[in-house]
């Protein structure tokens, strides 16, 4: 048997109603930070990939 | 037992993400974004606003949005003022002319109080790109506007204007902000049928959809400006400048008054600058027997057709096109007929502009060779010149359009 796997974590460990308050709010900031990221990424891949080289003519 | 089995047995309450709870926060999130980008367009955040100098232009990967560009002229026009509205290229943003001493300073000083003068005027961009986008969306909020932008004789522009300024008038056209002209409309069919590669015109039109929802340029824009630029460009192309915000780069403008006549006119290029200056009419013109020069018919109605359809027709009036000459220093070199041709060219362009309803009016007449710092750019004396050319038309048009009542 292996020791590691048959202590509790800290996570199973924790009262079934914060574990839910947590994993609550662990999603809802996830959520929001690839909200951001996305938002982001949009931003930089609707702008030109080739920069724009001015030359007079 | 299998990983799916394993999932399963796992209570909701001791499950770290939750897909629920997860989706609510990508939903909210892009929806705070997406106001956060609408807040970001609707107040000026250029206090010291001069022209699109590069470091906060195309050419450094920094793309200002209609909403941005609306706030600036927000920003300075009070409603009893009559906007002015500077687009065109290089030429009328005041290369060679520093902030301070830049033609447009003394154009707004020549008009005085009555008037505003903002210049979006881009390098390289086409009479209906940038300013021309602008003035048409405030056209109800800005009853009393003229625009104007410069074009050279016997040449086309359309209403897409150049490819690199585009996305401004992506932008206003698919939010719905632009004049509905038939012309224009099918200019616009024809462009997004006609693209090359299945993915540039659902990249358009995806990307500016998107865009209305969500204001990510609107936001990043003002973040780059005001406290993070993450846009690598020629001006801060690594870390730490790269993280500079871009309010920290200021108009640096050359002046072109001082400069040798080597620098001025570079020897290296004098001759393509010749051949440049010759092509600009001699393309479209051809000699009758009694040795005037004539715009070749198919010339003619290509330019006629198509500066007719690029700005709507109920705009012309307040638009003015300035048609310029070259420097004397280039134009002296020029043999007598090809001479002739170039003038004939551009009292051509003038009246085929005016024949259109647009105002128009050339400079350069009375120019001399220091007026400008290159072939076609004006050094402050020359910026000075065109001020008082263009203010005298502007007075005349305003007071035409009902303007001083």
């Amino acid at each position: 048997m292996n020791p590691v796997e048959s202590k509790p974590s800290w996570w199973d460990r924790l009262p079934p109603s914060t574990a839910a308050l947590l994993s609550t709010g662990f999603s809802l900031v996830a959520g929001l930070a690839v909200a951001f990221l996305l938002h982001y990424l949009l931003y930089r891949f609707a702008l030109p990939s080739k920069p724009f080289i001015y030359v007079a003519f | 037992m299998n990983a799916t089995a394993t999932q399963a047995n796992v209570p909701p309450s001791r499950r770290l993400l939750r897909p629920r709870w997860f989706f609510a926060g990508l939903v909210l999130g892009l929806m705070v974004m997406s106001w956060l980008g609408r807040r970001a367009g609707q107040s000026d955040y250029h206090p010291n606003f001069t022209r699109f100098f590069p470091a906060i232009s195309p050419e450094a990967s920094y793309y200002p949005t209609v909403d941005e560009m609306a706030a600036i002229v927000r920003a300075r026009c009070r409603p009893d003022q009559i906007l002015v509205i500077v687009g065109g290229n290089s030429v009328l943003q005041g290369v060679w002319q520093p902030a301070d001493v830049m033609w447009t300073r003394k154009l707004q000083a020549q008009l005085g109080d009555h008037y505003s003068v903002i210049n979006f005027a881009l390098r390289g961009a086409a009479p209906a790109d940038g300013g021309a986008v602008v003035a048409e969306v405030l056209r109800n909020e800005f009853p009393r506007q003229i625009y104007l932008a410069n074009e050279k004789p016997a040449t086309s522009f359309n209403a897409l204007g150049n490819k690199t300024y585009r996305f401004l008038f992506w932008q206003a056209y698919f939010s719905g902000r632009l004049l509905d002209d038939a012309d224009r409309n099918g200019q616009v069919r024809r462009e997004l049928l006609a693209l090359h590669g299945w993915t540039e015109t659902p990249g358009i039109v995806g990307a500016e959809l998107l865009d209305r929802g969500l204001r990510f340029h609107d936001f990043w824009n003002r973040m780059a400006m005001e406290t993070l630029n993450t846009v690598p460009s020629l001006y801060a192309p690594a870390p730490p400048a790269l993280f500079s915000p871009r309010k920290l780069f200021t108009d640096e403008e050359p002046d072109g008054t001082n400069l040798t006549e080597e620098r001025r006119y570079l020897p290296s290029v004098r001759e393509v600058e010749m051949e440049i200056l010759r092509a600009s009419s001699g393309i479209a013109y051809q000699q009758d027997a009694d040795g005037t020069w004539r715009m070749n018919a198919k010339a003619r109605a290509a330019v006629t057709r198509d500066c007719g359809a690029a700005i709507p027709a109920s705009l012309h009036a307040r638009t003015l096109m300035l048609v310029g000459r070259d420097s004397t220093f280039f134009r002296r070199q020029l043999k007598p007929d090809e001479a002739a041709r170039d003038e004939q060219g551009i009292r051509d362009a003038v009246e085929l502009f005016r024949s259109l309803g647009y105002a128009s009016i050339d400079y350069g007449r009375d120019f001399t060779e220091v007026d400008y710092s290159d072939r076609t750019h004006l050094a402050p004396s020359g910026g000075e010149k065109l001020a008082d050319g263009v203010a005298k038309e502007i007075q005349s048009m305003a007071s035409r359009l009902g303007y001083l009542r």
